[in-house]
């Protein structure tokens, strides 16, 4: 977004901010459905009050990151409220929601992560992600699928470039423990 | 030389695009350049790096999601349905430029703030008016009356009483609410608002409270600024 766009953002101008919802809906949508555990409703309901927050608040964005970033900071941050107010409610257990998906599969002893189905697979990384606590989650989700650089991740969850590999890497380490007690081996 | 721990070499994995430079240390006794060296003559110690590395692409080639299954016209939808809540929710707001320069940190502490005035406002209220306790929206008042006592036009005394109550009331029900909720804030560096919106009491009371304020009529406002 160059200056000039900026200006007519900050000045008003719904046209520009349409064009930028258009840009920029997928990667909001898509991180609050990683976010969600794939939870569709939640995610959608998370990438309406996004931009709805965005457009509130559009004179706080100073252009100093992008404003995808600024976008998918508040998307992550929202879809945190969003999970901790719904576990609150009990409307999702940790660990329960998507264990149920784990139920029907069947895996063979020391299966690899490879000669799984796709959404078999799927399902086991997914519920990895859920369950590793909340900060590595975060990290996790940010750096293999936002394509997002340490420096990037840091930024954006308010800790050093160094506290998110040492984040990153206790992730990754819970992901293939915890697959391996579901007797997939990565 | 002997083996790290592979958790070293995993760290490690983790660690290489670090700028710290060779000679920092991933681990007492192993700094970058140890490390890079070791793995490099280690046949084993490679593996364990590679076999972490792979893992990770596997998972990025998975994905969390099923991205294909969402088409165009999906996004299509979404947009319509986000333009229409921008402008169901800040229609009032949507053509008016941005006023800068209002401080930080107002939004999370102008409610609070107004919450704290107008419970004290109300107490007092509660107290000029009301002879029994004050009531909360589950419990009934002492004397059985509740919340849903009906006025007596002919008494502006009561009614001023049932008015107090049904704001307590409220009140109550929205402090609770606010108590409830410990999100945190969405973006660490952004809490301007507009003048509009700080003006805007539905920016901050839920439905049941804005509900209660307008049901009050001119009438029934003139007759509590009359007994003030």
């Amino acid at each position: 977004m160059d200056e000039a766009e900026l200006k007519r953002i900050q000045g008003g101008d719904r046209a520009v901010f349409s064009e930028l919802i258009r840009a920029h809906q997928r990667s909001v949508f898509f991180l609050a459905l990683r976010m969600s555990s794939g939870d569709e409703a939640l995610a959608r309901d998370i990438a309406q009050k996004t931009f709805l927050q965005a457009w509130r608040n559009r004179a706080s964005f100073r252009g100093d990151s992008s404003f995808k970033t600024w976008l998918l900071r508040i998307a992550s941050n929202l879809s945190k409220n969003e999970l901790r107010r719904a576990w609150r409610k009990r409307e999702v257990v940790p660990s329960e929601g998507i264990e149920g998906d784990l139920s029907g599969l069947v895996v063979t002893e020391q299966d690899s992560f490879e000669a799984l189905a796709t959404e078999q697979a799927r399902a086991f990384l997914r519920q990895a992600v859920a369950n590793l606590p909340e900060q590595q989650q975060r990290v996790a989700i940010l750096r293999l699928y936002e394509d997002m650089s340490f420096a990037e991740v840091g930024e954006h969850c308010g800790i050093t470039a160094n506290n998110a590999k040492v984040n990153f890497h206790h992730a990754v380490r819970n992901i293939r423990k915890f697959l391996a007690a579901q007797g997939v081996a990565a | 030389m002997k083996c790290p721990d592979s958790d070293v070499i995993t760290l490690y994995a983790s660690l290489q695009d670090s700028a710290a430079g060779e000679r920092v240390e991933v681990q007492p006794g192993w700094t970058h350049g140890q490390l890079r060296q070791h793995i490099s003559g280690c046949k084993s110690c490679a593996e364990t790096l590679e076999d972490w590395q792979r893992a990770i692409g596997r998972w990025q080639g998975v994905d969390l999601v099923d991205v294909g299954a969402f088409e165009d016209s999906y996004f299509d939808a979404l947009a319509e349905d986000i333009e229409r809540e921008l402008s169901g929710a800040s229609s009032r707001l949507a053509t008016e430029p941005v006023q800068l320069g209002v401080a930080r940190g107002t939004r999370k502490q102008l409610p609070g703030a107004l919450l704290a005035l107008a419970a004290i406002v109300l107490v007092g209220l509660a107290v000029l008016w009301s002879e029994g306790p004050i009531p909360t929206p589950d419990a009934p008042l002492a004397d059985g009356s509740g919340l849903a006592e009906s006025s007596d036009p002919s008494d502006p005394e009561a009614e001023g009483r049932q008015l107090g109550r049904k704001l307590l009331a409220a009140l109550a029900t929205e402090v609770g609410a606010e108590q409830s909720d410990s999100a945190t804030p969405l973006w660490s560096d952004s809490a301007l608002l507009t003048a509009s919106e700080e003006d805007d009491y539905g920016f901050y009371f839920t439905s049941d409270y804005r509900d209660d304020l307008d049901s009050l009529d001119g009438a029934e406002i003139d007759s509590i600024i009359q007994r003030l």
